[in-house]
């Protein structure tokens, strides 16, 4: 009896610790969707209640707003039994490192069909491939194109401009008139005119960056800062510090143009523009003219299934849906965005015809944040914000990139 | 009235066995205790000697955090912010808050005087971060008040420049802490026996000796305590310096704690962030006893 009062109160203690750590989990029928896309949760939202007619599974969609947050949930959700059935990534560098660690379910028969049935472009399937198989399926697609005031352009009859000569005029008459030209996005996309530049100008030492190939140091990318610094110390974009959301920035016409993925549709619709009367897109000329081909990124957002996830079934039944035009056109009607899958529906025929466009005559890259090592990136970036911010010597900040760059290519 | 309880003791006699039992009373708070506790500070510092990225299990290498640490061109800016930090949060918010309690006391609205210092206390600092963000952006609210009174500094980009943004971060942390020092200062002058600074007033002494030789002797205790808890609360400073600035442009403005939080959860380095953490727990820990230890060691200077 003794004995028995005296192990009660730790039996109780541990008890209630394993209450607290069991529970959550998905059940039958619900597969677990996780995300870091907070902005689009009634568009995801809207592609469960689909997916729950049409497959019978719902989808438990849970999304995070913060980027660090929803990395390291991720990554700890690895050591529990918890793992999510599908999340979304990034391809490249952070792709490869959850691969390496066993932790991602290869998916190459569902590419296979997808393929085959045309919901898939070939081409693409590359930024999904490591070490010969492939992982993971797009959850979306967006190219990168400059996007533009109509208000702006009209009152000065300007027209897309076909190459970097016309697009330097038509920003040289906008800020002798006191218009800022470009905004310059800092923060999480501070890389975003270091990458644009560089595909102008030298678009295979961008490629040789991001497989160690090529030096940050290179005479090339110095020259790509010098006429990044020109053009921020002579006024054409935006000062830094300035907080004004981007879609505002284009209601208001703070700034004329802004480079950006093509789902910033969403953001601008959200503030009720509409898409070719009060904004539009070109896609950015190459600024070296004897480029053969324009170059033009592409943003892959991965929704990968965990390797070894308790819905493993379910879990590729929705991957292997996700490729198709029905799961496409509802998720891209939502979000007023463009699609990977040419039999889907697009919300705007603008993207469509810039989709088109792109197909042909363009080279294709993957965006700077996921064709680099996350290692290098981290660091690329914060030198590119501290690089707006004094616009000193390039070679001061580059120097600073190369050593991270030079340490992760030696491992 | 009743008397006093004798100090009889209880029927039952202490045995083994009841404390036995006591202890098991009390296993489940030590049990949470140490989870919650103990066990995430040590783990912490096992993984100062690691390099891990979240994924996989931790690899052993020693010192190489540290020594990689110490010599971070960033580190540097970091520890240099956060010195900066410190400083600015004793010769601001302590000594205006002194200010304010010295002069508002015994004055008839003097509670009303204070009021308006202390409202900001109600607030986050996230909150006080986002609001003063928005302020002191480029070009931004402040930029142009000053331009519309032909002041200095209309130019001034206060969140990008540094040393500036951390200024302006600290003054912004300022408006929020100088209530609540003005706030524990009166509590302190209330405690100063009234018949001390009648004394001296009638020897003759002036308001400025009054304070030098009465007043401010006589606070010590309590300057003692509101300056250690700056201290404190300044080697932590995170909130307002993630959400004004977020420890750039690059990571010019960051504080010691932005750079643990950067490194462990944007950088993913596990081991690298508690390194930093334990470095600034160890850095506290000095700071506070040290201070404290001198502060009241020596003795209360005599009143003159």
């Amino acid at each position: 009896m003794k004995r028995t009062r005296r192990t009660i109160p730790p039996l109780v203690a541990a008890a209630m610790l394993l209450v607290a750590c069991g529970g959550g989990g998905e059940t039958d029928g619900v597969v677990g969707f996780y995300h870091d896309k907070a902005q689009w949760e009634a568009e995801f939202a809207a592609v469960s209640a689909v997916s729950q007619e049409t497959l019978g599974t719902e989808l438990n969609v849970v999304g995070y707003a913060d980027d660090a947050a929803y990395d390291s949930f991720i990554r700890s959700s690895f050591l529990t039994d918890q793992r999510p059935d599908l999340f979304t990534w990034h391809t490249g560098g952070p792709l490869a490192e959850l691969v390496e660690e066993g932790l991602v379910a290869e998916s190459g028969h569902l590419w296979d069909a997808a393929i085959a049935d045309g919901d898939v472009p070939a081409d693409i399937r590359s930024f999904f491939e490591i070490d010969g198989a492939t992982y993971c399926v797009p959850l979306l697609s967006d190219y990168w194109v400059m996007y533009y005031s109509v208000p702006i352009f009209d009152e000065y009859g300007f027209e897309p401009p076909q190459t970097w000569d016309e697009l330097m005029r038509i920003a040289d008459t906008l800020l002798a008139d006191g218009q800022i030209p470009f905004s310059l996005p800092g923060g999480i996309f501070s890389f975003v005119w270091f990458q644009q530049l560089m595909l102008g100008m030298y678009p295979d030492v961008y490629e040789g960056l991001a497989d160690g190939t090529a030096n940050y140091t290179d005479p090339e990318v110095v020259e790509v800062m010098e006429l990044w610094r020109e053009l921020a110390a002579g006024g054409y974009t935006i000062e830094p510090g300035v907080e004004i959301g981007p879609a505002e920035m284009m209601r208001d016409g703070v700034v004329a143009m802004q480079p950006f993925g093509t789902w910033f549709h969403g953001p601008l619709n959200g503030l009720e523009l509409t898409s070719g009367e009060d904004y539009d897109v070109f896609v950015m000329p190459s600024i070296n003219p004897d480029l053969s081909e324009t170059s033009v990124v592409v943003e892959l957002g991965p929704l990968c299934q965990a390797e070894a996830a308790r819905n493993a079934d379910a879990a590729q039944e929705v991957l292997r849906w996700w490729m198709q035009p029905e799961a496409q056109t509802e998720f891209t009607v939502a979000r007023n965005g463009m699609s990977y899958n040419p039999n889907a529906e697009a919300a705007d025929p603008r993207l469509v015809e810039v989709s088109d466009q792109i197909a042909t005559g363009h080279r294709i890259h993957n965006r700077y944040f996921e064709a680099s090592p996350p290692q290098v990136s981290t660091v690329a970036m914060e030198q590119f914000d501290a690089f707006m911010a004094d616009l000193g010597d390039p070679m001061d900040y580059l120097e600073q990139i190369q050593r991270v760059h030079e340490q992760h290519w030696s491992e | 009235m009743r008397a006093p309880a004798t100090s009889v003791r209880g029927g039952r006699p202490t045995t083994i066995t009841s404390q036995a039992t006591a202890r098991m009373f009390v296993a489940p708070a030590v049990i949470v205790a140490a989870v919650l506790l103990y066990l995430p500070f040590l783990w912490a510092a096992l993984l100062s000697f690691t390099e891990y990225r979240g994924l996989g299990a931790p690899e052993f290498v020693g010192l190489d955090n540290y020594a990689a640490m110490f010599d971070d061109p960033n580190f540097t800016i970091s520890l240099r912010n956060t010195v900066i930090w410190v400083l600015g949060t004793i010769l601001v918010p302590v000594a205006l808050g002194l200010l304010i309690a010295v002069l508002t006391y015994n004055h008839r609205f003097g509670t009303w005087l204070r009021l308006p210092f202390l409202l900001p206390y109600a607030l986050s600092g996230v909150g006080i971060g986002v609001v003063f963000g928005f302020l002191l952006q480029t070009h931004g609210a402040i930029n142009q008040m000053l331009d519309f009174l032909g002041l200095p500094g209309a130019a001034t980009r206060f969140m990008i420049d540094a040393p500036i943004n951390t200024f302006t971060m600290i003054a912004a942390a300022s408006w929020q802490a100088v209530g609540v020092n003005a706030l524990l200062f009166v509590v302190g002058l209330q405690s100063i026996p009234k018949s001390a600074l009648e004394a001296a007033r009638m020897d003759g002494a002036g308001p400025w000796q009054l304070f030098r030789h009465i007043t401010w002797p006589l606070l010590r205790p309590l300057t003692t305590v509101v300056v250690g808890l700056s201290i404190v609360a300044s080697l932590k400073t995170f909130d307002i310096v993630w959400t004004m600035t977020e420890g750039g442009p690059g990571r010019r403005s960051e504080t010691l704690a932005v750079t643990m939080y950067r490194e462990t959860f944007s950088m993913q380095r596990f081991g690298m962030g508690a390194a930093i953490a334990v470095f600034l727990t160890a850095l506290t820990f000095i700071a506070a006893m040290t201070y404290l230890r001198r502060q009241l060691s020596e003795r209360p200077e005599k009143v003159r």
